[in-house]
């Protein structure tokens, strides 16, 4: 007889949520059947030839072959039960199923016609059949939320029960002291002592390595022990404990090759989000995609994500096509759930302070004053202070006796003006280390099993860097979920988000507010504020001009701009996400989904920037408004209309036994507008309110862009599973795309991945107790990148305006027409990858690796270099190709033991990933390596090589040639040569001469590499505990290579090196700087603008060089968590389910290399560049999360 | 299962109302192509603005004149020093061809239009744009390769075409003037190109390349400095413009250059700034800020003004050893307006202030084209720049006659004495001058030969004064081949020694010269021996770097280098000579 599965639960799809399957196997089985028991049963002999490990479903089939017996369960019934060793032997076929049954918490009845039925255990039964002490409990997540469907087993014997809806179960054991093993898919198997007590609460810890986990992939769901390709899966769990404003900030360092970096610490900043590395040369971003649409992970509410996944290799995101050439992030929002209404509240509030040590500029009016005049002198006949020596005999008497005014009247210019004399901190003056945050988040869920509902909501409130007229973020967000299930065979859903932000910030003169870029210039702030000046006049009244220095404004006037408060400007983000959805069962495996979804964002923002009255005259003489002509209203308004569409339909078969197959076929489009209007007029009338009515200047500014995209796609997934070990499966889609001309529109992208579970083939059975898992993948596949201009292809003219005037107005022009190419089609990037899963001692450790190779093809690049008579930038062509190699690498730990009757948990988790990028076409026959070359590792540094300082005057004569370095000395200072002290380059070539030479491999001249600026071996070290209540994590994060150049205008660094008129230098600067006393300092003598000229031509300091390359890579303990939850009887005197308390702090310590040449650590590792910018912060936070 | 069917066939309906085919034609919603431009006069006027963005600005107008020998500021540029690099990215050091593409696909495209005044008019402003970027590569570089049309990627041998002789890129320069002559308007309007100011192009290339080809050798030389004179000449008769003069002689030069809008009677293009429209320059900063160039003039041009008797300075014996004080006496008013002498006041100001010997560095602090004190920060000035102005029309008509032996005392006097007469200076006498030669001017420029030799001198002494930090005087010692006077170590003010001085006689003591630290408390103070020294050891005029080399090779150094990357880039391009 064949053998004959029922499928009594068609309902259960893979997609579906976890806890609403177990409900549902639950539901059904225990309604639709009643058993009857039959004799003779247990006489029937079954007969196994050889030892062997084979899944329950195996034994059925062995039982059904040799009998007349056939078997009626749910299908998914033993996916998760253990095997069963078999002995070779014969057996009875009672005491066969009563062993093989034996781990699964089931029981079998015969029915007519030889049909055993199998059904899970209800507490019903158990309640019914057993005589013992009742015990009652929950069991639920660690975040509370109920677990129905848990098994509850006493240990040592088959007595067990399932909890409902609400987590709640119920089972009378044998023994007061008897212990329960608390099991849950997904979970730590957790075993409690009933020490005599009869209620049993109980936090099952999610297991975050666990290979039984559910894993979302584009357009479905897959078991992470049958993926095919490399993903990454990221748990809600794994970044709870991290605070931040946004989801991108707090994603840092989770997973192996996902890269996040950010350009500054604002408060309003979102971070760079990059998948194994450089992309094209051209960038290009991972795809992210928000419940299966293009999404912002900056405007959903970090507590709403379930899970993310991370699809790395071509395989898994081709179903992508187009836009998923670098990788996707795949957010799961979290589910309504059905059962009681569940009510969450979290709050937290904590405050921030800069990483970099602020505390360590000098502050001294006098010493700052001398070095500055110090390094004037070097390069001007006049100092650049302009203080008399009577000046500095009083600064040197107001040393001694502090109670000297700081401010005196003199006549100077022909006018009496106030001198300053002051020790200011500016930087603690404007800037302030106690930045404020609050955040309250509120979620409910519930529901029946035909209708249930999530709601969340979510207010983020920081405070800013200044002191004074303050900057402040208020970020809101709502989603809400509705899903109902009218029929059995349908699924509706809505989900809805709501995003809104309002960002308040001063503003200053020198805010750039032409053109879309509002950004504020932070390199004014550390321009001029000498510690000499006070922030006042002793009158109170603002100063910007020094008395002696008319010309050379305090911070270019931006500090009295932001003591005067009037020139503010907002940004208001507000964005509403809607995806609607349906899900139809045509037929038993085959389904059909769809869904339409639409994304509205309005962006608005205004700057008003007031001119700041000031003088250094008493008595209000003297008054003038500060740079009147950048006194403007200005208005930016940015709106995004952006839909989306898919269809598919999945159809999973079994047309033979052990063979499995699945298909998928879809159809997706998407099309997006974009408008944004600017306007700005100067004039304004009013100091406090914004209109454009009130602006009545001539200065009139208007400008709108206007553009739109469109795409179009099908796709295709095919799976085949052979046994449960080897798994294949082909992935492809082809896009159109609006962005190109409409002959290059077409773009096809299959992919194809295959992985063998080497654990499950019989000759691993010696090695299963050790080592559970083992499987291997690979996969290759290719993607296309249209991360382009959306016209790029058409060559185009708009209107300008122009800085000329006429008739009274700027004039306005058209814009040249850029060169276009005619050839001019898709990037395509091609991966191929190999991996490997092990999950061993019974799940406590797994590891994932993949190796990869990406190579991008036909990178839209400027075609070959054309004579400079050409006129224009060469018109891009797919010219160019790349390959980056890397790993990614993750390994967990993850256990539990019984400390004192209680369970102590703790997991240990590393990640590590790594790539590398090289150019492998570039049309560049020369070598220029000003551009790419061919074989040039992306990120290459050139430099010369420092042999040390000159030790006299004269050693620069007897030494090659360094007009070309120093031509900074050369011609600006007043002494035209090196001198003692001088860095003295290495004449690698040895031409007598320190030049760049042609700057192509050929003729480097005296350069070599020196460096990459690539950020190597990107690692995050996890280590977490729970016990007793308490429960803690620790997060860091670094990378373990990077070389940097600190930014030419980096004072912070560089100090006085990069201008004599910056305010805040390193304390250490003098000391570090070389001196006939000090000749072994890491510093040069001190001379001014190390910035000036390039990187191979100008400035000592300026040129790269390998002594002044930095080693920027850095280990961050970016996150250590310390959390008690209230035992149960105190929070149920509180009358909620359960109360947790924690304390976080985010960028606690750093260490880093860097810090070697920065002993003031003034600069952050992370925040390279020219460190004129925002810094980042660390943060102290204190919550509460509570349950109703 | 109705229910069932109804949902698939709307959910298929959705899908396919979808599938419309120009749904991937996305057509550019805020540019406009090419092909749909250049139909009217707005077009072409639209198009035809984006020329004048690439008019000079503060760097090509004032500044030029730090690599001459009117200013000294602090550093040397490598024009004197001898040691200019060859640049080596591609398109850099003046190589660049941009604005020219941008003209060219004007010509490209311009016929479509259908207003037949319109394309005469906006082609005329094209033509005048085109030759004037040709006279700047050719000024620079000398042969260019010449083109009429954008270059596409593939026209392989217009982009690596030789270059052209100056020879046929000076004839193309005039015929596109030519037609930019025939077809601009005449309206006067400062700040847009006309009739008037192409015919002023037309005169000031074809002088500089005819006298270049005079003094340099070359064919053709006087048939180019004839066009100069003609072109001069029919600005002077045909155009509405005039000398600036309110009959104050002391102020108006002044005033003119400090005007915050261009006096239209005599610029003829002007370079508009507007505190208002938030277009600003640092003009004032530069000339007063202790921490920008320094700059001052030299003693070489202070010594160029003439008494107000008409004499030359340099004709008074001991004037070597004047003082500050003395030398400003009786001088060409033109020099109280344009450096700070004794008794100087700033405009809008009542007391008189001394030169600031830290924002100028020979002493000679600039007073031309410095405003009021409430421009003096940092990008706060908004005062007008002159790029054509009828004095150099003037200037070339007198200097084109004289080259040419046709100069009479009646051309003299529509010219040269016109700019003398708004100043209050006597007039130029043909004959005086050619009878004494000064001997200050013979030496200096002494390649100078023939009977008009004292007139030549004497009109090269009015336009390097009148035309001052204008941006000419570089071009001019081109031109003349005289650029061995860029070797001398260029002076500043005299001084008897070190100590104390009155500079403006008043009793009081100003400044300081010292050496190691100062000894008295004077207003301001000087260091001599760091990199000022005085030119006789203890005394004399004010030297700074007097260490630097200072060369300039005649065999190469009227001309720039060309790139390196370009030469690469085009086998046939030749590089300049002697620079390789």
């Amino acid at each position: 007889m064949e053998i004959k599965f029922i499928y009594c639960c068609s309902l259960i799809r893979k997609q579906l949520p976890l806890f609403i399957m177990k409900t549902f196997i639950f539901l059904l089985c225990t309604s639709l059947f009643s058993f009857n028991s039959i004799d003779g049963f247990s006489q029937q002999k079954i007969k196994i030839k050889e030892d062997k490990i084979v899944s329950v479903d195996e034994v059925f089939r062995i039982i059904t072959k040799q009998s007349n017996f056939s078997f009626i369960y749910p299908e998914e019934l033993f996916e998760t039960s253990p095997k069963i060793e078999l002995k070779k032997g014969v057996f009875e076929l009672k005491k066969l199923l009563d062993y093989t049954l034996s781990s699964s918490n089931v029981n079998f009845k015969l029915s007519e016609n030889n049909v055993i039925i199998i059904e899970e255990r209800n507490s019903l039964q158990n309640k019914q059949n057993n005589q013992g002490i009742p015990i009652t409990g929950t069991v639920s997540d660690q975040n509370g939320q109920p677990l129905p469907g848990a098994n509850i087993l006493e240990k040592g014997t088959f007595n067990g029960t399932q909890s409902d809806f609400d987590g709640n179960f119920s089972l009378d054991v044998a023994n007061e002291n008897s212990i329960l093993v608390i099991s849950y898919l997904g979970f730590t198997t957790q075993e409690i002592s009933l020490n005599g007590k009869s209620v049993i609460n109980v936090k099952l810890i999610e297991n975050t390595a666990s290979l039984d986990e559910v894993v979302v992939v584009g357009y479905g769901t897959v078991k992470k022990e049958n993926l095919t390709g490399a993903v990454e899966s990221i748990s809600s769990r794994q970044i709870e404990n991290n605070i931040g404003p946004n989801t991108s900030q707090i994603l840092q360092g989770v997973a192996p090759n996902l890269n996040i970096t950010l350009d500054n610490g604002g408060i309003n900043e979102e971070a760079n989000i990059n998948i194994r590395g450089v992309g094209s040369i051209n960038g290009g971003n991972p795809l992210i995609l928000i419940d299966g649409v293009q999404g912002n992970l900056d405007r959903i509410n970090p507590r709403d994500i379930a899970s993310i996944s991370v699809l790395k290799d071509a395989a898994s995101a081709s179903i992508y096509g187009a836009r998923a050439a670098f990788g996707v992030i795949l957010v799961s929002t979290k589910n309504a759930r059905s059962g009681n209404i569940t009510i969450n509240y979290n709050t937290n509030y904590g405050w921030s302070s800069p990483t970099i040590r602020t505390d360590n500029f000098i502050t001294d009016g006098l010493d700052w004053a001398r070095l500055s005049d110090k390094l004037s002198l070097l390069e001007n006949t006049s100092t650049y202070l302009g203080y008399t020596q009577e000046d500095y005999d009083y600064l040197e008497a107001r040393r001694l006796d502090p109670t000297l005014p700081s401010v005196l009247i003199k006549d100077v210019n022909g006018a009496e003006r106030y001198i300053h004399y002051g020790n200011t901190d500016w930087w603690n003056t404007l800037f302030s280390d106690q930045q404020l945050s609050a955040e309250h988040n509120l979620s409910l869920s519930g529901g029946t099993d035909k209708m249930n509902f999530y709601l969340s909501g979510r207010y983020y409130k920081r405070d800013g860097i200044y002191k004074i007229n303050k900057d402040k973020l208020n970020t809101y967000t709502i989603r809400a979920k509705i899903e109902a299930k009218p029929y059995k065979w349908l699924n509706i859903g809505n989900s809805i988000n709501v995003y809104k932000k309002d960002y308040s910030e001063p503003a200053t003169n020198t805010r750039r507010v032409s053109g879309s870029d509002n950004s504020e210039d932070w390199r004014k702030y550390t321009f001029h504020a000498a510690p000499l000046y006070l922030p006042r006049n002793p009158d109170g009244s603002l100063i910007i001009q020094g008395a002696y220095t008319n010309n050379r404004d305090i911070a270019d006037g931006t500090f009295a701009d932001i003591l005067n408060g009037k020139s503010r400007a907002e940004e208001n983000d507000f964005e509403v996400f809607n995806t609607t959805s349906v899900a139809i069962k045509l037929a038993k495996g085959l389904e059909i989904k769809g869904d339409y979804s639409f994304r509205n964002r309005n962006q608005s923002e205004w700057v008003r920037i007031i001119s700041t009255p000031f003088t250094n005259q008493p008595n209000g003489e003297g008054v003038a408004l500060y740079k009147e002509n950048t006194q403007i209203y200005k208005e930016l308004e940015r709106r995004t209309l952006y839909q989306a569409i898919n269809a598919y339909a999945d159809y999973t078969f079994h047309p033979l036994k052990d063979h499995t197959f699945s298909a998928l076929v879809g159809f997706n489009q998407e099309w997006n507008t974009f408008k944004r209007n600017i306007a700005s007029r100067n004039g304004n009338l009013s100091e406090n309110l914004n209109s454009f009515n009130l602006a009545t200047g001539d200065n009139i500014f208007l400008n709108s862009t206007e553009e739109e995209w469109a795409i179009r796609a099908g796709f295709f997934r095919f799976k085949y599973n052979f046994l449960n070990k080897y798994l294949i499966e082909f992935n492809g889609r082809f896009d159109l795309s609006s962005r190109f001309p409409v002959d290059n529109r077409l773009g096809l992208f299959p992919s194809t991945s295959v992985a063998w579970k080497l654990s499950e083939e019989n000759f691993w059975s010696k090695i299963k107790p050790y080592i559970g898992t083992l499987k291997l993948r690979g996969s290759f596949g290719s993607l296309g990148n249209q991360n382009i201009g959306a016209y790029d292809y058409i060559s185009t003219m708009d209107v300008r305006q122009s800085n000329y005037i006429s008739d009274g107005s700027r004039i306005n022009y058209l814009s040249t027409p850029d060169p276009v190419s005619s050839n001019f089609t898709w990037e395509t990037s091609e991966t191929l990858d190999f991996g490997f899963d092990i999950s061993a001692f019974k799940n406590r450790f797994t590891t994932t690796f993949d190796w990869f190779r990406r190579d991008i093809k036909d990178m839209l690049t400027q075609g070959a270099q054309l004579p400079s008579v050409f006129g224009a930038t060469e018109p891009q062509e797919n010219a160019a190709d790349l390959r980056t190699k890397g790993f990614e690498l993750s390994v967990n730990w993850n256990d539990q033991f019984n400390a004192g009757n209680k369970p102590f948990n703790y997991r240990i988790g590393f990640i590590l990933g790594d790539s590398r990028t090289h150019i492998t076409k570039f049309d560049n026959p020369n070598g220029d390596f000003q551009q790419f070359y061919v074989g040039q590792e992306i990120g290459e540094i050139w430099g010369y090589t420092v042999e040390g300082f000159f030790e006299t005057d004269d050693e620069y004569l007897s030494h090659a040639d360094q007009t070309r370095v120093n031509e900074r000395i050369q011609n600006n200072y007043l002494i035209n040569h090196p001198v003692a002290g001088d860095i003295k380059f290495s004449d690698l070539d040895g031409d007598g001469e320190i030049t760049s030479g042609d700057r192509t491999l050929d003729n480097p001249g005296d350069l070599r590499r020196i460096g990459n600026t690539n950020a190597r071996y990107n690692y995050g070290i996890t280590l977490g505990a729970d016990y007793a209540g308490f429960d803690l994590n620790v997060f860091a994060q670094g990378i373990m290579q990077r070389d940097w150049n600190p930014g030419t205008d980096n004072g912070f660094f560089w100090g006085p090196f990069a201008r004599q008129y910056q305010n805040f230098y390193p304390k250490s600067i003098e000391s570090n700087s070389w001196s006939p006393d000090n000749p072994n300092a890491y510093f040069p003598r001190l001379a001014v603008y190390a910035e000036r000229g390039g990187p191979y031509e100008g400035a000592q300091l300026g040129v790269n060089s390998d002594k002044y390359l930095q080693n920027a890579a850095y280990l961050r303990i970016k996150n250590i968590t310390l959390g008690y939850t209230l035992p149960e009887n105190l929070s149920d005197k509180l009358h909620v389910t359960s109360l947790r308390l924690y304390a976080t702090g985010t960028n606690l310590f750093t260490f880093s290399p860097i810090y070697k040449n920065n002993p003031d650590r003034t600069v952050d590792p992370e925040q390279l560049g020219n460190g004129n910018d925002y810094p980042f912060t660390k943060t102290y936070v204190f919550g509460l999360d509570v349950k109703l | 299962m109705k229910m069932k069917k109804i949902t698939i066939i709307l959910l298929l309906a959705v899908l396919l109302s979808g599938c419309n085919d120009d749904f991937l034609d996305r057509a550019p919603l805020s540019e406009i192509s090419p092909e749909n431009s250049f139909n009217t006069a707005a077009d072409l006027e639209l198009y035809t603005n984006s020329f004048y963005n690439d008019l000079s600005g503060f760097g090509g107008i004032i500044e030029n004149d730090n690599l001459s020998d009117n200013v000294l500021f602090n550093g040397v540029p490598r024009e004197q020093t001898g040691d200019r690099l060859i640049p080596a990215e591609a398109g850099s050091g003046g190589w660049s061809w941009g604005d020219l593409r941008k003209i060219n696909i004007f010509f490209e495209n311009f016929e479509r239009c259908t207003d037949e005044a319109a394309k005469i008019e906006y082609s005329g402003v094209a033509y005048f744009f085109r030759a004037l970027f040709y006279y700047n590569k050719l000024k620079r570089f000398g042969d260019v390769p010449w083109y009429e049309t954008p270059i596409g990627t593939g026209d392989t041998d217009l982009l690596l075409k030789p270059r052209d002789s100056r020879v046929f890129i000076t004839q193309k320069i005039i015929e596109d003037l030519d037609k930019a002559i025939e077809n601009l308007n005449t309206d006067q309007s400062s700040d847009r190109v006309n009739r008037w100011t192409a015919l002023a192009l037309k005169a000031r290339v074809c002088l500089f390349e005819g006298t270049f080809r005079k003094y340099h050798g070359g064919q053709g030389a006087d048939e180019l400095i004839n066009l100069a004179e003609l072109a001069a000449k029919r600005v002077i008769d045909e155009s509405p413009y005039k000398i600036y003069s309110t009959g104050n002689p002391n102020t108006d030069y002044r005033d003119l250059f400090a005007s915050n809008d261009a006096i239209d009677d005599e610029i003829m293009l002007t370079r508009r700034y507007s505190l208002n429209l938030d277009v600003i320059n640092s003009i004032n900063y530069y000339f007063t800020s202790p921490t920008q160039s320094d700059v001052g003039l030299t003693k070489s041009i202070v010594d160029t003004y003439l008494l107000d008797s008409g004499l030359p300075f340099t004709s008074q014996s001991g004037y070597e050893s004047f003082d500050f004080l003395q030398e400003s006496q009786n001088r060409d008013p033109r020099m109280s307006q344009t450096i700070r002498t004794p008794g100087y006041t700033r405009i809008g100001g009542s007391s008189s202030v001394l030169p600031d010997f830290s924002a100028s560095i020979s002493g000679y602090q600039i007073a031309k084209f410095v405003n009021d004190e409430s421009q003096d920060g940092f990008q706060a000035g908004y005062q007008d720049l002159p790029i054509f102005r009828y004095a150099e029309v003037l200037l070339i008509f007198a200097e084109a006659k004289a080259e040419l032996g046709t100069l009479a005392q009646a051309d003299l006097d529509i010219s040269i004495n016109v700019l003398r007469a708004r100043v209050g200076m006597p007039g130029l006498n043909i004959s005086a001058a050619n009878s004494i030669p000064d001997p200050m001017l013979q030496a200096r420029y002494s390649n100078v030969s023939g009977p008009n030799v004292g007139v030549i001198l004497e009109i090269r002494r009015e336009r390097r004064v009148e035309l001052v930090l204008e941006g000419f005087r570089y071009d001019d010692l081109m031109r003349w081949k005289n650029g061995k006077l860029l070797e001398e170590y260029f002076k500043g003010m005299y001084f008897s020694g070190l100590g104390q001085f009155d500079l403006d006689g008043n009793g009081s003591f100003d400044l300081e010269l010292f050496q190691g630290s100062p000894v008295f408390s004077t207003p301001q103070t000087l260091e001599i021996g760091g990199v000022i020294t005085l030119s006789n050891g203890t005394n004399g005029n004010l030297i700074p770097f007097a260490d630097r080399t200072k060369n300039f090779d005649e065999s190469k150094d009227y001309l720039y280098p060309i790139p390196f990357g370009d030469i690469q880039l085009n086998p046939n391009l030749t590089q300049n000579p002697n620079w390789d």
